[in-house]
């Protein structure tokens, strides 16, 4: 499984679907719902952790719901973390789950890529 | 060369961007174009920081913030710090009222000034990382912002991101200029 990661708007799920040729049904979009049989990429993690928080999931609670990780190809993350710590709560709640699921996945990752300005940069 | 520089706010930019540009101008024209439309004392100050850090360095300063094309002839031959895209296109997609075509049409212009110099260092805010919940227009704004970069980058030879005033260099490099990564 590659984890890839970035900034909003970096190209992200273009590098995924283009480098592991997916479309359709391969790609399990996580605002929507959960990955099935079929799913190759899961992305928008972040939206899936925020889900998890509002939940009050711990990290581990969160990933058993994406488990087994490597059934996939990859899974694509905004980086959230490199702002100002939020005046709300649940704001730093997020990220802290956020953070610590990247932590996660990343230690179970055969490579760690980030996406910056479209550009991949292998991290691990 | 044509180099892009992202970096977040007071990271060191403008001071790498000028160093890079007197590299590359070599005791040949250098222009420091400026977009900063001041809105407030405070934007005033940072200006007047900036002319005093660039005093003695040998920039001559366009300031235009808009519609860059109309002044593109003056950067011909020359090379140019550009800064910032950030404010840019901020002019650009709120200076007039609302234009949903800023981004689009930014990215076209600063591609085709960039042509017309001999060298172009371009500066531009990293601002994609805090996980902040945009709101409208602003998330218009940050969308648009991370599509110049990506079409800027994608065109320019190199792109670095700046962390403390030392060049994190993702595509390219800037060995022409003698500085290898963790040197400059």
């Amino acid at each position: 499984m590659e984890l890839i990661l970035g900034g909003a708007f970096q190209g992200k799920l273009t590098y995924a679907s283009e480098k592991y040729g997916l479309s359709g049904e391969a790609l399990c979009d996580l605002v929507t719902g959960l990955p099935d049989a079929g799913t190759k990429c899961v992305y928008h993690l972040e939206a899936f952790t925020k889900q998890a928080a509002k939940k009050g999931l711990t990290a581990l609670e969160a990933l058993e719901l994406l488990m087994p990780v490597s059934r996939f190809c990859a899974v694509v993350s905004r980086e959230i973390g490199n702002g100002i710590v939020p005046m709300a709560a649940f704001e730093r709640e997020w990220r802290e789950l956020h953070g610590a699921v990247l932590k996660e996945l990343a230690s179970r990752a055969e490579r760690v890529t980030r996406i910056f300005c479209g550009i991949p940069e292998v991290l691990k | 060369m044509r180099i892009l520089l992202l970096g977040g706010s007071k990271s060191g930019k403008s001071g790498l961007a000028q160093e890079l540009s007197s590299m590359l101008a070599s005791g040949g024209r250098k222009i420091y174009w400026a977009t900063m439309e001041p809105v407030d004392g405070e934007d005033e100050a940072r200006i007047e920081k900036h002319i005093e850090d660039r005093l003695g360095m040998g920039f001559e300063t366009i300031e235009c913030g808009k519609s860059l094309l109309a002044r593109a002839d003056e950067a011909e031959g020359a090379t140019v710090l550009f800064d910032s895209v950030t404010a840019y296109l901020a002019n650009e997609m709120f200076g007039g009222g609302f234009d949903e075509n800023a981004p689009e049409r930014a990215a076209g212009e600063l591609l085709e000034l960039s042509l017309s110099c001999d060298n172009f260092v371009c500066v531009c805010d990293e601002l994609f990382r805090g996980g902040e919940d945009h709101e409208g227009l602003t998330e218009d704004y940050v969308r648009g912002l991370a599509m110049i970069c990506r079409t800027l980058a994608a065109h320019f030879d190199t792109v670095c991101e700046v962390v403390c005033g030392v060049p994190h260099t993702v595509k390219g490099s800037l060995d022409p200029l003698g500085i290898t990564a963790g040197t400059a």
